[in-house]
């Protein structure tokens, strides 16, 4: 799956999920998610099993923090990374 | 040169850090001279005295204006070098090295190049270590003092320095890996925030300089805020006793639920600090009293908390067991709820010593747990990206969300807090035997309706969660105010501004404890000295006039010795005794009595010459024919184990002709707790007796004071007895008069059966026993003690006993100066 595609996938998924199709102006793939507490400990749990199932992948307890998960951007990128081989 | 300091302070940050131009000079300077205010404040207002942080702002504000003059790579070694010199200053060379030395040790381990199981192991060994010192089974004086400062810097940031490691993730600046634990707001709060450690060692530089210090001055207000809050609400609490019905019983809770503004004030106003020095630091709470739900409420109360617990606790849990159970959410949630109790025990432990083992603290955690699961879906929309266009209904289903949020909060509180299950129904039975429910119910009605509207206000204007952005000027604004508040004149007769202005004093239900306890203030004077930061100066000065030993007396007064203690003085005379000069021999025609007595008789509070066993005295030899001597042999804390000790080992050399033991209310309880400490000390108790008292009851210095207490209980009236005996017989033996006084204290509201209490034991023991009835002539208290917080008699109050004693000694009838 190309970058963009992922990221626009993210973002769906926020919009759905954290925003219940009510998306802010200024939303975009460097608003923080996590340290602003947009993302919830539940919201945050499905959207890593969501794109578990949907990429093949699987995330580790550690790997779910801030470093990898604050913005659509840095998520996108640590799928990405995740992806590799 | 340049190559050395550049390996020894490697570069943070990877951004270019210009030059800074004269507007940015002149901001670190306005900043500097607004952390110097807030230390001001803090000490006008008397916020936190207990912490003695403001003392140290000669330090923090110079290290400050230093630190932002600086490269960022410098900036974690000044922070550390900040922490050092607040460690020198308020520990001494010595116990500050030790203290140094505790906190380096385990950095050194965890860095080291071995592996992390080993690494686990060596900290697990030093974790046992600190636990032999903090539980006193070995007692090393100086270590005492260190471990409770040493243990609550490293209890949570060892085991998230070992979780980073673990995972690669440890930060290569060793300077910042210092500063994590070198942490200067540690030596004040030492319930001080679990700021997390990937949090802390990236936040360094992580935006500029000025925008940091707006946040940090945010925390640093909002913390006096809340602070000065609490202090306000606290001094118009309600005591458990007050509970007649649901307008009381909501008072009350709500008084003691604001507690919460306490513990925020104090964790805001840490990081407030550490922000200060430019670590950019998450917001450690949201506005948690507006939450709606359970979980909202969890998710912001203590957002370092609850990091620090899905961190450790919930996630791990929920990716080791997702595949194998369906109910992985609830069971990692339930988990994280039963660890946040442990840790919280275990905080608690090493902070006071003892482990916490009411079942109500086990049954909070579980309860507040239960319902943040309940009210955890994963539907839940973002309340706080609720902004905007939205219909009323929404803010009167988010008021009513608060209110019932906020009124379970505030009963699970009392529930946390009481004393066992037992009271926490006795109190809610009294306040829901409903007398008089609509005043309760319109305040309810009013407030509900004030929060829908200001919530629709505050969602239409968008100004949500305050706690996490900077507002500069409104913190400058508040500081302004704050300064022109604290010049106010709390001698006004508003209780608003008396109540902001003044010293805290104890609220009615604190004031009740106080009374009962006011022998502990004494005996744990030792406990004031460990955990304080600053020596309280009433208890330093007293350090100059006293040798605390490890036997029966465990504190007597040295010889020839002056201190003064805040306005007044106390001088102890060649034997050691705070008196004026006798000679050794008894002159002949003299009658020489030997008084025993505690605290009171002592005097604490008031000048030796206002001491009223020295105004009796006097009376006594300018209106009797005989000459009398009174020599005090009082000591504050004395039980009647300590005048038995006292009187043989020293009172009796002196050929006294008749003793006087005094005894106050509730001597049994405090006789408990003083037993204990010598339980936890480790004295040796010398008699046979006494020995197997500590046998039967089974009590072992490693237990806590709370279950030696609990485990003497049974015994205390044989021991009490046994004293008097005791001395009686001492007494006897070499041809002395013994006779004990009751001596109410200036608060007491006296009842036969306290009297009743010691009378009962003293006339078995074949001791002479006299009640000074109404010795202060029902003025109130306030006028006749030292303080709020001191409820020892001060000049007018002694003068009062003066005249009591005198009439008692004087009287022919009682015959207690015939030979």
């Amino acid at each position: 799956m190309e970058k963009e595609q992922l990221a626009a996938e993210v973002k769906l998924y926020i919009a759905l999920h954290v925003f219940h199709n009510r998306v802010p102006a200024d939303f975009d793939e460097d608003t923080p998610l996590v340290s602003t507490r947009l993302l919830d400990s539940i919201v945050t749990l499905n959207m890593i099993t969501h794109f578990e199932n949907m990429l093949g992948i699987e995330f580790r307890a550690h790997e779910v923090s801030v470093e990898n998960l604050d913005t659509v951007r840095i998520f996108t990128n640590f799928l990405l990374q995740k992806m590799q081989p | 040169m340049i190559a050395l300091v550049n390996r020894l302070f490697p570069e943070i940050i990877t951004e270019p850090e210009g030059e800074q131009s004269k507007r940015e000079v002149l901001l670190i300077f306005l900043s500097a001279l607004a952390l110097y205010c807030v230390f001001f404040l803090m000490k006008k207002l008397h916020i936190e005295p207990a912490s003695g942080i403001s003392e140290l702002a000669y330090f923090i504000v110079p290290a400050f204006v230093i630190s932002s003059f600086s490269r960022v790579r410098f900036r974690p070694a000044i922070y550390a070098a900040t922490f050092v010199i607040c460690v020198f200053y308020s520990f001494g060379w010595v116990s500050g090295f030790l203290l140094i030395g505790a906190l380096i040790l385990p950095l050194v381990l965890v860095v080291s190049p071995t592996p992390w199981n080993f690494k686990v192991a060596l900290m697990l060994t030093y974790f046992a270590l600190l636990f032999v010192l903090r539980v006193e089974l070995v007692y090393v004086p100086r270590f005492a003092l260190i471990v409770p400062f040493a243990a609550s810097i490293l209890m949570f940031r060892i085991i998230l320095l070992l979780y980073e490691l673990r995972f690669g993730k440890l930060n290569p600046n060793f300077w910042l890996n210092l500063a994590y634990l070198f942490s200067f707001p540690n030596l004040s709060f030492l319930f001080a925030p679990v700021f997390d450690y990937l949090s802390f060692t990236k936040s360094i530089g992580a935006r500029g300089r000025q925008h940091i210090f707006n946040r940090a001055l945010w925390f640093l207000v909002l913390g006096l805020i809340l602070l000065l809050s609490y202090k306000l609400v606290y001094a118009h609490s309600f005591s458990v006793h007050e509970v007649k019905n649901i307008s009381t019983l909501f008072f009350f809770l709500f008084s003691g639920y604001m507690t919460v503004l306490k513990v925020t004030g104090t964790i805001m106003l840490s990081v407030g600090f550490i922000t200060a020095f430019g670590f950019n630091l998450p917001a450690p709470f949201g506005n948690f009293l507006l939450a709606p739900s359970f979980s909202e409420y969890w998710r912001r109360v203590n957002i370092y908390w609850r990091m620090f617990l899905m961190k450790v606790v919930y996630y791990p849990v929920y990716f080791s067991i997702r595949k194998k159970s369906n109910y992985a959410f609830l069971i990692s949630l339930f988990l994280a709820f039963l660890f946040s109790w442990f840790f919280h025990a275990y905080q608690r432990f090493w902070i006071s010593g003892a482990w916490p083992h009411a079942i109500n603290d086990l049954l909070f955690w579980i309860i507040l747990g239960a319902l943040v699961s309940l009210t955890a879906t994963p539907s839940e929309p973002a309340y706080i990206s609720d902004f905007g266009n939205v219909p009323f209904w929404k803010s009167v289903k988010m008021a009513a969300g608060v209110v019932i949020v906020n009124l379970t909060m505030a009963i699970l509180w009392f529930f946390w807090k009481s004393e066992g299950i037992s009271e926490f129904m006795y109190v809610m039975n009294s306040g829901l035997s409903l007398q008089s429910t609509s005043p309760f119910l319109y305040a309810l009605g009013l407030f509900f309706i004030s929060l829908s509207l200001l919530d629709f206000v505050v969602r239409k204007s968008k100004l949500s969660n305050i706690f996490t952005e900077p507002y500069p000027v409104l913190s400058g604004l508040f500081i302004g105010l704050l300064l022109i508040l604290s010049f106010q004149n709390p001698a006004t007769g508003n209780r608003f501004l008396a109540a902001v202005l003044l010293p805290t004093t104890l609220s009615a239900q604190d004031r009740e404890r106080a009374d009962q306890g006011y022998y502990e203030s004494i005996l744990n004077a030792g406990n004031h000295w460990e955990l304080s930061i600053k020596t309280p100066r009433r208890f330093d000065a007293l350090d100059k006039v006293t040798i605390r030993t490890n036997d029966l007396l465990s504190l007597r007064f040295a010889q020839n010795a002056v201190a003064s203690i805040n306005d007044y003085t106390i001088a102890t005379n060649s034997f050691g005794i705070r008196d004026k000069e006798y000679s050794f021999e008894k002159p002949d025609s003299v009658f020489r009595i030997a008084l025993l007595g505690t605290s009171y008789e002592m005097g604490a509070g008031v000048n030796n010459k206002d001491v009223f066993e020295s105004i009796t005295e006097e009376k006594l030899n300018k209106n009797l024919k005989r000459p009398v001597e009174i020599l005090n042999f009082s000591m504050g804390g004395y039980t009647p184990v300590h005048q038995l000790e006292m009187l043989r080992t020293k009172a009796i050399q002196y050929q006294p002709d008749a003793v006087l033991l005094f005894a106050h209310t509730d001597e049994l309880r405090r006789f408990t707790g003083f037993f204990a400490r010598y339980i936890k000390n480790g004295v040796d108790l010398k008699y046979e007796f006494l020995k197997e008292i500590k046998q039967k009851s089974g009590v072992k210095q490693h237990q806590s004071e709370m279950e030696i207490k609990k485990r003497l209980t049974p015994y205390i009236h044989e021991i009490l007895y046994w004293s008097y005996s005791e001395i009686s017989k001492t007494c006897k033996q070499n041809g002395i008069r013994a006779t004990l006084i009751f001596l109410p204290t200036t608060s007491d509201i006296l009842s036969e059966s306290k009297i009743e209490e010691v009378r009962i034991p003293a006339e078995k023991a074949d001791l002479d026993f006299f009640v000074l009835e109404n010795v202060y002539r029902g003025i109130s208290a306030e006028k006749i003690s030292i303080g709020p917080s001191d409820p020892h008699p001060n000049k007018q109050g002694h003068f009062l006993i003066a005249d009591a004693f005198y009439k008692l000694l004087a009287n022919p009838e009682n015959k207690l100066l015939d030979k």
